[in-house]
């Protein structure tokens, strides 16, 4: 279960010396906290505390003046290619190094809702609770995020030769 | 169907009711655009699972462990430093009846070296161990049985007036042990269930009757019970180990 919190913890931070300070923070407020914890999914109590200790402290201080939540952006793109194309063709010959560089590459809110969602398996109602915010947030922001996450892996893709011009679009 | 992009999303998610699913995958049957996006997802979420490299994090997590060491060492009370003490005999004394040590060595002394072996086996396996602390046994046998995979029925010890501080997984080479840590406010009591199907419980304890050892201060005793194997060990007699045991 350590190395899920750790590598959450290098998604969410993108530096593995802020990593290993917050999934150690975490597992400190977690045993001073233990008599909370209702007995149910530990490691979805476990990534809400460093979510949430991630969205408190660190991004905080991360946060470009000015930058404003993504959510009030118009329109869901779809995952699948346009032409039709199986995305499989693009997906399996990429490596993972460049999965995780598509991942970190996306804006926040949807890299942390993915990450929740896709990687650690948490249910949409836990990933609101984490976030604190709607389930219907939670629900676009994963389809924006898968969406985008595609087109960044097209991207790499594309410039691995991978595939052509036409078929990252 | 309105939003159907994320209906089609949170059906990949396995994220909709009875009737919400039937009704996106009525959708997605007359729609190719819908089943292309339908497809797509499961193969980004199998790609994310199957692609994303785990890091190493063996070096951070002994630092962890280090410091939740240092900071459960420092809200010790005076029983828990006493309890800390005698944790090697507990352990000794546990692995010497999960692991054969016990009985090896009261018949045979010059296995020691082998008592030893096998202390230092369950030593180890106890530190990778993780723990859950909840006073109420119902709470932490349901944490328990999740650990394991199986349902379990612990017998209730804190109706004998014990305190439980807290249960644990134990990894031993054979099979997953649960162990409860329970307190009487002046000696610990260790109860260990293990499964049936393990070798050493099938050997170690007689199929209709009570299995007794002793270890240093500890007696423990053990007794097959439906498909579990349960040991409590105290520094206690027998009989009133026997008595927290079901009959």
């Amino acid at each position: 279960m350590f190395p899920s919190v750790f590598s959450t913890a290098l998604r969410l931070t993108r530096s593995r010396e802020e990593a290993e300070d917050l999934s150690q923070e975490a597992l400190v407020r977690a045993f001073e906290a233990f008599d909370r914890f209702d007995g149910r999914n530990f490691k979805a109590w476990l990534l809400r505390i460093l979510t949430n200790l991630y969205i408190n402290r660190y991004r905080k201080h991360k946060r470009e003046p000015g930058q404003e939540s993504l959510d009030a952006d118009q329109g869901i793109e779809p995952v699948a290619a346009a032409d039709g194309n199986p995305v499989a063709e693009l997906f399996d010959d990429l490596l993972g190094e460049q999965v995780e560089e598509a991942l970190k590459s996306l804006p926040e809110e949807y890299r942390v809702a993915v990450l929740l969602c896709d990687v650690e398996g948490m249910s949409y109602e836990e990933i609101a609770q984490t976030l604190k915010v709607p389930i219907g947030t939670v629900r676009s922001r994963l389809a924006r995020g898968r969406a985008l996450l595609r087109q960044k892996l097209g991207q790499y893709a594309l410039s691995e030769g991978i595939i052509k011009q036409a078929d990252a679009e | 169907m309105n939003n159907w992009l994320e209906k089609v999303h949170a059906l990949a998610d396995g994220e909709l009711s009875a009737q919400e699913t039937a009704e996106v995958e009525a959708f997605i049957a007359s729609s190719s655009e819908a089943k292309r996006e339908y497809e797509a997802v499961l193969y980004l979420k199998r790609t994310l699972k199957a692609k994303l490299p785990v890091h190493d994090s063996a070096q951070l997590f002994d630092a962890c462990r280090l410091r939740l060491d240092e900071i459960q060492a420092a809200q010790s009370t005076g029983a828990d430093l006493i309890i800390g003490k005698f944790r090697y005999a507990f352990v000794t004394a546990v692995a010497a009846v999960i692991l054969f040590g016990g009985v090896i060595a009261r018949l045979h002394p010059a296995t020691e070296a082998a008592l030893d072996s096998v202390s230092r086996t369950l030593t180890a396996s106890a530190a990778d161990t993780f723990g859950f602390r909840n006073p109420s046994e119902d709470i932490s046998t349901r944490w328990a049985s999740e650990q394991i995979g199986s349902s379990v029925t612990a017998p209730s010890v804190t109706s004998y007036g014990l305190q439980l501080l807290r249960v644990d997984i134990v990894q031993t080479p054979d099979s997953r042990v649960i162990r409860y840590i329970y307190t009487d406010g002046r000696a610990r009591y260790a109860l260990c269930v293990f499964p049936r199907t393990c070798p050493e419980a099938r050997e170690l304890i007689p199929e209709n009757g009570w299995m007794h050892g002793t270890n240093g201060q500890l007696n423990f005793v053990g007794k097959i019970v439906g498909d579990y194997v349960f040991i409590l060990a105290a520094p206690r007699p027998f009989g009133e180990l026997e008595a927290m045991l079901p009959q």
